[in-house]
C-alpha cells in the first residue's frame, strides 16, 4: 500500500490541506483549528487524511445529500471549494463538520455543476427480430403437408 | 404519441418512382444478360455459362441500379423539387421541443471531440433556439489515458462553452452493445427528457443551422422517426482521403438524391448526423442479441440499418434529407484505415443476411439490407466473375475446342464468340459506372461557384478510383471469406491521425495483392495472350498496391495535389465557419500539451477530486481483486517516492482509477515530496 509514515502529522495535515488551497495563515489556521477539534496522536500517517476526509464528509452529507457514495460527495465538494476559490472566501468552513453555514451550504449548491442530469429512468423494451431458420422452415412446410394428408385419407 | 397510420406520400406517386427504378434495373439487367448469354463462348461448359451468367446478372444489376439512381437524381437536383410527403415548416416558427445532441466516444482524441462540440455550441448559441439543446458526450472508452484526458478536456471544454447550452458527460463501466448500447443507456436513463435526440459520430460536425432546420422538420412532420442529414466529408489532408472527399462531394448529391427520389419516407439511417425522435427510438428499437456466435450471431454491429427497419416497422417514417447542408465528417486517412472500416461494415451488413428476412419489416427496408449486403457481396461477385471467365479463357487454351464430334459430320462445330457483343458490354458498363460522375460533375458546375482545377480532378480520380478498385475488390473479397468461415472482428478505435502507412505495413498489407497482381499478368501473357491488355487496368493497380497505399497515405502528397488545384472542393477554398471555429477550439483544448495519464492525477487536485466526483455518475464501479490493487498501490508509491517509472498494466491503470483513496493518498505523498 501507499505509506506516508516518514512525515508527522502536522505534515500530512498542511499537505491535505494545501491541496485543497489552503495557503499561508488560512492554512496555519486551518491546522491550529484542525489539532484543537481532532485528537491525532497515536494516529498513523496514512490513516489522517482518512479522518480528514470523514470531517469534510459531515459537510458534504449537509451540501449534496443526493449523492450515491460518501467518495463522491467528500470529491465533489473538494472540486467545487478548490476549483471557486473557496479559501479566500470561506476560510476554514468546509473543517466546521456539522456546524458549517448555511451561506456556505447555499454557495456550494450554486457553484456545483452536474455532469449529468437528474436521471429520468424510463423503459426502452428489447424488440423481437423473428430470425430465418432452415429447421423452422422445413417444419412449417412438413406440417402443410400433414394437414393435406389428412384431408385426402378422409 | 403513436405514429398515424397514413403514409405521407400519395401511394401513385411511392409506386410510380419505385417502378421506374426497379422496373428500369430489371430491364436493362435482363437486356444485358440475353445479350451476354448470347455472347458467351458456345464451347464453354454449361457449369461455366450458368456460373458466368448469374455473376454477371447479379453485378450488372448492382450498377444499374445505381446508375439510374443518379440519373433520377441527377433530374431532381437540377429541378430542385421537395420531398413529396415531407412538410416544410413555417418560417418564423417557434421551436417547442428539446433535443438532445449525442456524441457517442470511444478512445477518441478528447480534444477534437469537444473541439467540435465547442463549435457546435457556439454556432447554435448565435440562434434564437439555443436553450432548447442539450450536449452529451456519452464516452465507452476503455483506455485509461483516454479516460483521464475525456475528463480533463471535458472540465476545460464545459468552461468554455455558451451559458445558454450546458455540456454534460459520463462513462460507461462496461460498454455492453458499444455504440448501440451507449445510446441505449442514455435513452433509458435521460432520454424521457427529449422529444429528439442528434446523434453524432466522434468526427462529426453540424451547423447550428442545419441542426436547426432539422428539428424544425421533425416538429413539422410527427409521424416521422428519423431524418438523416447525408454528411459531406471534410479536414481531409492525405492524398487518399483528399480523393475519397473529392469523390464524395462530386457525386455524393446525385447519388443521396437518386435515393431521396424512391426512398421518401422509407429511407435508412446511417448512425449519424441524423435526427431521431426519442419516443419512437424507445418503442420500437431496444436491440435483441441475435443467437449463436459472431460473427453472424451475438450483438447487432451494424445497429443504424436495424433501427431505420425497426422504426419503420413501428409505422414511423424515416427520412433522408439531401438538401440539408452543414452535416459534415471525416474520412479515413488511408487505404488501410478504410479498408479496416470496410471489415467492420461488412461484418455488420452480413449479419444482416440474419435479419433481413424476419417478419413484418417494410419491404424497403429489406431492399436496404440487401443493398448494404450487396455494397461487400459484389466485390466478391466480381472476384468470382474475372476468376471464371479468366478458368475459361485459359481453359480454351489448355483444351482447344473440338470442332468435329463424335457424331460424324461434314461440317465442323465451329465455336461461336460474339466479340462485339462481349466489346459493347463491356463499353456500356463503364459508362454507368463513369456517366454518373459527368453527371455529378454537372451538377457541381452548376450550383458551386468556385469550381477550380475541377475537370482535370475528375480525370485523375478515375484513374485512381480505377486503379484502387481492384485492390478494394481483394480486400472485401478476403473480409467475406473471413466473416463465412467464422473470423469476426474487434471493436477498435479508427484512426483519425495523419501518420500515413509505413512501406513495411503496406507490405504486410498488400503483398498478396501485388503477387496475385503479378503472377495474374504472367499467366494471362503467357497462355491467354489475347486478354492481356484486357486484364490490365485489373492487374496494374494489385501490382502497385504497395507504393500506392504508402503515397496515398502521405500528407505531403495530398498538399502537393491542393496546391496544383488538383481535388479542390469548395469547403477547401472557402473554409466554413464552423470548420475553422472546431479546429481553434481544438487546438485550445490541446494547449499545453499535457500527458493525460495517471500521472497528472496525483499531480493535480482539481483533476483527482473531478474523477473521484464523476465516479458514481457513471454507475456502480467494477469489483477490483485486492492483489492488483496493492501491486498497483506500491507501484504508484515506488513511483513517487522513489521515481521508479510507472510500468502499470492498462488493468492496472483501469483498477487504480477505480480506487479514488489510493489516487487521494498518492496526491497527498506527491505534495510531501514536492515539499521536501
Amino acid at each position: 500500500m501507499v505509506t506516508i509514515e516518514v512525515h508527522t502529522a502536522e505534515d500530512v495535515i498542511r499537505a491535505y490541506l494545501e491541496v485543497l488551497g489552503f495557503h499561508s495563515d488560512v492554512l496555519d489556521k486551518a491546522v491550529r483549528y484542525l489539532k484543537k477539534e481532532i485528537d491525532f496522536s497515536g494516529v498513523r500517517g496514512d490513516s489522517i487524511p482518512i479522518l480528514l476526509n470523514a470531517r469534510i464528509a459531515s459537510v458534504a452529507q449537509i451540501v449534496f445529500p443526493e449523492k450515491k457514495t460518501t467518495i463522491s460527495q467528500v470529491a465533489l465538494i473538494k472540486d467545487i471549494f478548490l476549483t471557486n476559490g473557496g479559501v479566500d472566501l470561506w476560510g476554514i468552513e468546509i473543517l466546521k463538520a456539522d456546524a458549517v453555514s448555511s451561506d456556505f451550504v447555499v454557495w456550494a449548491r450554486r457553484c456545483r455543476i452536474d455532469p449529468m442530469p437528474e436521471i429520468m429512468t424510463a423503459k426502452m423494451e428489447k424488440q423481437k427480430i423473428s430470425l430465418l431458420h432452415p429447421a423452422h422452415m422445413l417444419k412449417k412446410i412438413l406440417r402443410k403437408k400433414k394437414g393435406i394428408s389428412v384431408y385426402v385419407s378422409k | 404519441m403513436f405514429p398515424s397510420k397514413k403514409y405521407p406520400v400519395p401511394m401513385a406517386v411511392v409506386v410510380w418512382r419505385r417502378f421506374l427504378v426497379f422496373g428500369l434495373m430489371f430491364i436493362m439487367t435482363g437486356v444485358a444478360t440475353t445479350k451476354w448469354i448470347m455472347s458467351m463462348p458456345s464451347d464453354s461448359s454449361i457449369y461455366a455459362k450458368v456460373v458466368m451468367i448469374v455473376l454477371f446478372a447479379l453485378t450488372f444489376g448492382w450498377i444499374a441500379l445505381f446508375f439510374i439512381s443518379s440519373l433520377l437524381g441527377f433530374k431532381e437536383l437540377l429541378f430542385g423539387r421537395p420531398a413529396p410527403g415531407l412538410k416544410m415548416p413555417l418560417k418564423e416558427a417557434e421551436m417547442k421541443t428539446r433535443t438532445a445532441i449525442l456524441m457517442p466516444v470511444y478512445n477518441e482524441a478528447p480534444h477534437q471531440v469537444m473541439g467540435n462540440l465547442l463549435a457546435i455550441a457556439h454556432d447554435l448559441a448565435a440562434t434564437p433556439y439555443a436553450s432548447c439543446f442539450d450536449i452529451f458526450v456519452l464516452s465507452d472508452t476503455t483506455n485509461p489515458k483516454c479516460w483521464v484526458a475525456e475528463e480533463a478536456v471535458w472540465n476545460k471544454a464545459r468552461a468554455m462553452m455558451p451559458k445558454s447550452i450546458p455540456l454534460y458527460y459520463r462513462r460507461r463501466v462496461k460498454n455492453t452493445a458499444r455504440k448501440s448500447g451507449n445510446i441505449e443507456d442514455f435513452c433509458k436513463k435521460w432520454g424521457s427528457s427529449y422529444e429528439n435526440m442528434i446523434v453524432l459520430d466522434a468526427d462529426s460536425l453540424m451547423t447550428a443551422k442545419a441542426i436547426v432546420q432539422m428539428v424544425f422538420l421533425m416538429e413539422a412532420n410527427p409521424d416521422a422517426g428519423i431524418m438523416q442529414a447525408p454528411p459531406q466529408s471534410i479536414k481531409a489532408k492525405s492524398l487518399f482521403s483528399r480523393i475519397q472527399q473529392f469523390a464524395n462531394k462530386l457525386y455524393g448529391p446525385i447519388v443521396t438524391a437518386g435515393l431521396c427520389y424512391w426512398q421518401m419516407g422509407d429511407s435508412n439511417y446511417w448512425g449519424h448526423n441524423a435526427i431521431i425522435r426519442v419516443r419512437a427510438f424507445m418503442d420500437c428499437c431496444g436491440l435483441p442479441v441475435l443467437p449463436g456466435k459472431a460473427p453472424f450471431g451475438g450483438f447487432i454491429l451494424s445497429h443504424d440499418f436495424v433501427e431505420a427497419a425497426l422504426i419503420r416497422r413501428g409505422g414511423w417514417t424515416t427520412w433522408l434529407l439531401s438538401d440539408v447542408e452543414g452535416s459534415y465528417e471525416e474520412l479515413p486517412p488511408t487505404m488501410i484505415d478504410f479498408a479496416a472500416r470496410d471489415r467492420r461494415w461488412c461484418q455488420g451488413n452480413l449479419q444482416h443476411l440474419k435479419i433481413m428476412l424476419s417478419k413484418k419489416l417494410h419491404y424497403i427496408s429489406r431492399i436496404h439490407f440487401t443493398i448494404g449486403i450487396m455494397s461487400y457481396l459484389s466485390s466478391a461477385l466480381w472476384f468470382l466473375f474475372l476468376v471464371t471467365g479468366l478458368a475459361v479463357a485459359l481453359g480454351r487454351e489448355f483444351f482447344p475446342p473440338t470442332y468435329f464430334s463424335q457424331v460424324r459430320s461434314l461440317f465442323p462445330e465451329w465455336p461461336i464468340f460474339d466479340k462485339m457483343g462481349t466489346y459493347f458490354l463491356f463499353g456500356f458498363s463503364l459508362f454507368m459506372l463513369l456517366f454518373p460522375k459527368i453527371l455529378g460533375l454537372i451538377v457541381y458546375k452548376v450550383k458551386t461557384k468556385k469550381t477550380h482545377g475541377i475537370c482535370k480532378s475528375v480525370l485523375l480520380e478515375m484513374f485512381f478510383s480505377a486503379l484502387i478498385a481492384p485492390i478494394m475488390m481483394l480486400f472485401q473479397s478476403k473480409f467475406i471469406w473471413d466473416i463465412v468461415t467464422g473470423h469476426s472482428v474487434s471493436w477498435n478505435t479508427q484512426n483519425r491521425g495523419d501518420n500515413g502507412t509505413s512501406w513495411k505495413d503496406a507490405f504486410n498489407r498488400h503483398m498478396w495483392h501485388t503477387f496475385l497482381g503479378l503472377i495474374t499478368t504472367l499467366i494471362v501473357f503467357l497462355y491467354v495472350p489475347a486478354l492481356f491488355y484486357w486484364i490490365l487496368p485489373v492487374t496494374v493497380g494489385l501490382v502497385l498496391s504497395i507504393p500506392l497505399s504508402v503515397l496515398s497515405s502521405r500528407v505531403s502528397w495530398g498538399n502537393w495535389f491542393k496546391r496544383y488545384g488538383f481535388f479542390l472542393t469548395a469547403e477547401e477554398e472557402c473554409l466554413p465557419n464552423i470548420i475553422s471555429e472546431a479546429e481553434r477550439y481544438s487546438k485550445k483544448l490541446s494547449e499545453g500539451k499535457e500527458k493525460y495519464d495517471i500521472r497528472i492525477l496525483i499531480q493535480n487536485p482539481a483533476l483527482n477530486f473531478l474523477h473521484a466526483s464523476l465516479l458514481d455518475v457513471n454507475g456502480p464501479s467494477p469489483v477490483w481483486d485486492n492483489t492488483m490493487i496493492e501491486q498497483a498501490s506500491i507501484k504508484l508509491e515506488n513511483h513517487i517516492n522513489h521515481q521508479v517509472d510507472l510500468d502499470l498494466t492498462p488493468e492496472e491503470e483501469v483498477c487504480l482509477l477505480y480506487s479514488p483513496e489510493v489516487l487521494e493518498r498518492g496526491l497527498i505523498i506527491w505534495h510531501l515530496k514536492q515539499r521536501v
